[in-house]
């Protein structure tokens, strides 16, 4: 199926992580997005909750589905305050992106895999941006284009974080 | 992490294609967007969604909360003490101000009470704090604290110490959202303080500055002109200051100027803003339905 790729042959024979810890992980992705953000810290503010549904659509595509990333957009769509559907739009195109680029993600290291991901992050970004364009609203700043790159460095320590988060197959050492 | 873990082992179903699938979420999500952006009918399914995200929003709050309270903390007793001197002073002077004010309007009723004029009504008005603004770099928007329950109506005025910062657009149950002036789907009636000309201003989408299309190439014009509400479509009230002209370009080809102006209130500048509520019963609009005209209608008011 996939190909076996270098540096992914150890944690894919491993067990998938929990539904819940994933759940918790975008979560915590809307927290960061709910922060009081303003000014160029807004138009820097990196999209981690895209950088997760990158994540765990390469590494759990069977615990992740469409529907699960098309209730994400609209509740990050509620945080921006804006039009309901813009983010459910990108994040389904991203989403499909990242299950047809997956076997080419999964086969790379993870610096050639940062360049795949700042592409997906990018065409997130233009389809915001084109929705917005069309809707009649004026393009911002043009350091918001600055965005899909700050998401992608994320995927430097990413991967190595959330590989460590817990798995449904793993006990609590304490039990 | 083959898919077998997971599933039980199903040799000849198949699901839809991810492309197949990706497509009717997307479409799913064009429809969202045409209903919301164009007939404005998800807001049942917004308001759901709000208190899906409230636990969120708290925990959200946390950061800045604590930097509130470490503030709070470590807050220098002379900076407050000057601080405090200061605001005083100011304090001082206005209520001079607002004492000659008063007798101002007295007098002034009385002569329209002579010369049987409508009195313009006055705006009762609340302290609201800010939230946060809209966490997206299209829109120009604002956090409220203080909705529904606050009395907090759609439509009402928003102002600074400054000068005019945006309306009231949509209430929630405990906070509301302000559309700033330079949004770009607010036009405010203004006039031109220097030569009373009245005019229509438009935000221009970008952060503190908004346009005035409709002045003729012809009529006086000058950076540095201030802008104040013209009161006309009875919603702002007369005389509040907007923006200051900042650049004027005329072309033979077009029959109107361009006209950028610089909003002077800021959103960085102010933790609190003012939220006027519009008079619910504008006293004469019974008396004399006729004459009223444009100048009183309130938008809660305008549906029958």
């Amino acid at each position: 199926m996939d190909p076996i790729a270098p540096n992914q042959a150890g944690p894919a024979l491993r067990a998938p992580h929990s539904l819940r810890w994933i759940l918790f992980s975008f979560t915590l992705s809307l927290v960061f997005l709910f922060f009081p953000w303003h000014g160029t810290g807004l138009l820097l503010r990196p999209d981690v909750t895209a950088l997760l549904v990158v994540y765990w659509g390469v590494f759990e595509p069977v615990l992740v589905g469409n529907g699960t990333i098309f209730v994400l957009g609209l509740l990050s769509d509620t945080a921006s305050s804006h039009v309901l559907g813009v983010h459910a739009l990108s994040y389904s195109l991203l989403f499909t992106l990242v299950q047809y680029y997956r076997p080419r993600i999964l086969s790379f290291y993870r610096l050639n895999q940062m360049l795949h991901v700042l592409m997906l992050l990018m065409v997130t970004q233009l389809t915001d941006g084109v929705v917005e364009w069309v809707l009649g609203y004026a393009w911002p700043d043009w350091i918001w284009w600055l965005q899909p790159a700050i998401g992608a460095l994320g995927w430097l320590f990413l991967p190595s974080l959330l590989e460590r988060s817990p798995r449904s197959g793993d006990t609590p050492k304490s039990l | 992490m083959s898919p077998l873990e997971t599933r039980p082992l199903d040799l000849f179903s198949r699901s839809a294609s991810p492309w197949f699938r990706g497509m009717v979420y997307a479409l799913l999500a064009l429809a969202c967007i045409a209903t919301d952006a164009h007939f404005h009918r998800l807001e049942m399914l917004r308001q759901a969604l709000e208190v899906m995200t409230v636990p969120i929003q708290e925990a959200a709050e946390i950061p800045s909360l604590t930097k509130q309270v470490m503030e709070r903390h470590f807050d220098s007793l002379s900076r407050l003490q000057e601080e405090n001197t200061t605001l005083r002073r100011q304090l001082l002077l206005q209520t001079g101000q607002a004492q000659q004010a008063t007798l101002l309007l007295r007098d002034l009723n009385q002569m329209r009470g002579l010369l049987q004029l409508q009195s313009s009504p006055l705006f009762p008005a609340r302290v609201s704090a800010i939230i946060s603004s809209a966490r997206n770099p299209f829109v120009q928007k604002l956090l409220l604290e203080g909705g529904e329950s606050q009395q907090i109506h759609l439509g009402s005025p928003v102002l600074t110490e400054q000068g005019l910062l945006g309306q009231i657009t949509r209430v929630y149950p405990l906070y509301s959202e302000v559309t700033l002036v330079s949004n770009r789907n607010l036009t405010i009636p203004v006039e031109i303080e220097r030569t009373a000309l009245r005019t229509l201003a438009v935000g221009s989408g970008h952060q503190g500055e908004m346009t005035l299309p409709y002045v003729p190439s012809g009529s006086d014009v000058r950076p540095g002109d201030f802008l104040l509400t013209s009161g006309i479509d009875g919603l702002y009230p007369r005389g509040l200051t907007v923006a200051t002209v900042t650049q004027v370009n005329r072309s033979k080809s077009s029959a109107f100027a361009d006209i950028t102006a610089r909003l002077n209130a800021g959103v960085d500048s102010a933790p609190f803003v003012l939220v006027m509520t519009p008079s619910p019963a504008a006293p004469l609009m019974e008396e004399s339905p006729a004459e009223t005209g444009s100048s009183h209608p309130v938008p809660t008011h305008k549906k029958p």
